[in-house]
Parts: structure tokens; C-alpha cells; sequence
């Protein structure tokens, strides 16, 4: 993209596009539909950060089992349930989202708490490995 | 309608809600995407870092590629947290008006990158002339 975001489109309530069904599940009454589809993108973005996730907790259950470490596989789990229960529950999305309605903040850190376990948790998973290298 | 909205707000938080003016929600949108994208890249150094050290449970050499690993676990988490933050930044200029920060994390991303890069490279190296 280029240009200046303050330039002439910031900060105007500019109504974008033709008015989308009015009665769209989810969506606002009254609100212009985005034609770049940006709530979409956001949703989908989620989605792939949340799946992303959920896979990575996964792997990293599955090392930890493999390398003997019940206890970081278990919480590995967890881990993938809490960013299912996120996903199902916590996701802002919708296709008029608006923006009173936005979780943003919340969720994004729910989703940073998430990722910043994972990461612990893998970084355990290699301390140990350096530990038992020297034992 | 503004009104209206700024009397029921009671998103959290105040720091960045409580200032400034309602923004076109698609900078806002927009905001999001990128802190996600940040989130998603340290995803993926904690990834590689999990993938290294599955793989250095069966390698010559496991010491370094465990201690990469740590690091880059470590670089992933630091990259999440970065992105919280720098989402609040952003969104306090959109709501401000104000010039939007500078993508503080990038250099440093790319610097660890440099830097892993350099250590695999060196185990690869290490690794070959090994097997001579």
C-alpha cells in the first residue's frame, strides 16, 4: 500500500460500497459493506494465528511425549485446548463486525499468553535436552 | 451516535480506548491483521525451534542445536508479546491521529534471524567435515 493512512479516507465514517443484505447473521443493521472485505480478512486471520496454534501444541505435546516429558505434553494439551476453547468462543469475526463490538484487545492477549506458554514450554523441552547433555 | 458510543464504551484498554477519536474501523481492522502476522512469525520461530530439538534427539551433535532451539523459542515468545504491545502503540496513533509508530520488532527479527541462521550454518559446516 501506498500513501499516507492519515491522508483523505482517515478518520471520515466514509460509507463504503453498496449496503450488504441488512438481515446477514452477525451483521450490523445499518452498516456499509467493506467491499475489501476487511472484517473478513481479520477473521480469517484469526482463524489461521488460532489453527496455527492449535498445531503447534500438537507437535510440541507429541516431542515432549516422545522425548519422556509427560508433564509439558499434558500441559501441551491444555495449551491446545485453551486456543480451541479461544477459536470457538473468543474470536472477534463476522462479517459486519463493528467497532464497538471488537475483542480485539482480549483476545489478542489471551492469543500472546498462548503463544508465550507454547514457546516456554519448548524452550523447556530444549534446556532439558541441554541439561541431560551434561549429566 | 458518537455520543452514544462514547457514553456505552467500556473497552478495555483505557489507555488506548479512553483516548482519541473512533477510527475508520478498517485501520483498525488492519491493525489487528498485523499484530497477528507478528504473532504468527514467532509461531513460527517457536515451530522451528520445537523441530530442532525433536531433531537433535537423534543428531551428532546436540548441544547446539538444542541451545538454537532454546533461543529461538525464546525469540518467538519475545515477537508475541512485542506484538501486544506494539498493537496498543498503533492503535493509540489511529485513535490520536498521530504518525504511526515504526515497526520497532523488525530489525530485531531480523538480526535473530541473521543470527540462527549463522549457528545452523555453522553445525551444517561442522556437521560435513565431520563426516569427511
Amino acid at each position: 500500500m501506498t500513501g499516507d493512512p492519515h491522508g483523505g479516507q482517515h478518520g471520515s465514517p466514509d460509507p463504503v460500497g453498496p449496503a450488504g443484505p441488512p438481515d446477514l447473521p452477525g451483521s450490523q443493521p445499518n452498516r456499509p459493506r467493506d467491499p475489501g472485505l476487511q472484517p473478513e480478512r481479520t477473521a480469517l486471520a484469526w482463524q489461521r494465528s488460532g489453527l496455527a496454534a492449535a498445531t503447534m501444541g500438537l507437535v510440541l505435546a507429541l516431542g515432549a511425549l516422545r522425548q519422556g516429558l509427560p508433564v509439558v505434553a499434558v500441559l501441551a494439551a491444555a495449551l491446545v485446548l485453551a486456543t480451541v476453547t479461544l477459536g470457538v468462543r473468543g474470536f472477534p469475526s463476522g462479517a459486519g463486525r463493528a467497532a464497538d463490538s471488537m475483542l480485539a484487545a482480549p483476545a489478542l492477549r489471551r492469543m500472546v499468553a498462548i503463544v508465550v506458554s507454547l514457546a516456554a514450554l519448548g524452550a523447556v523441552v530444549a534446556s532439558t535436552a541441554v541439561l541431560a547433555e551434561f549429566s | 451516535m458518537s455520543d452514544d458510543r462514547a457514553a456505552s464504551d467500556d473497552r478495555r484498554p483505557r489507555s488506548v480506548y479512553g483516548v482519541g477519536s473512533e477510527p475508520d474501523i478498517r485501520f483498525s481492522l488492519a491493525n489487528e491483521r498485523t499484530a497477528l502476522a507478528w504473532v504468527r512469525t514467532g509461531l513460527a520461530l517457536i515451530a522451528g525451534g520445537v523441530a530442532l530439538s525433536t531433531l537433535a534427539s537423534f543428531a551428532d551433535l546436540p548441544l547446539l542445536l538444542d541451545l538454537v532451539s532454546m533461543v529461538a523459542c525464546l525469540i518467538g515468545a519475545a515477537l508475541a508479546v512485542s506484538a501486544l504491545f506494539s498493537w496498543r502503540r498503533t492503535e493509540r496513533a489511529l485513535r490520536l491521529n498521530l504518525p504511526l509508530p515504526a515497526p520497532s520488532a523488525l530489525p530485531w527479527l531480523v538480526g535473530a534471524v541473521v543470527i540462527l541462521a549463522i549457528a545452523l550454518g555453522g553445525y551444517a559446516l561442522v556437521d560435513a567435515l565431520d563426516r569427511l
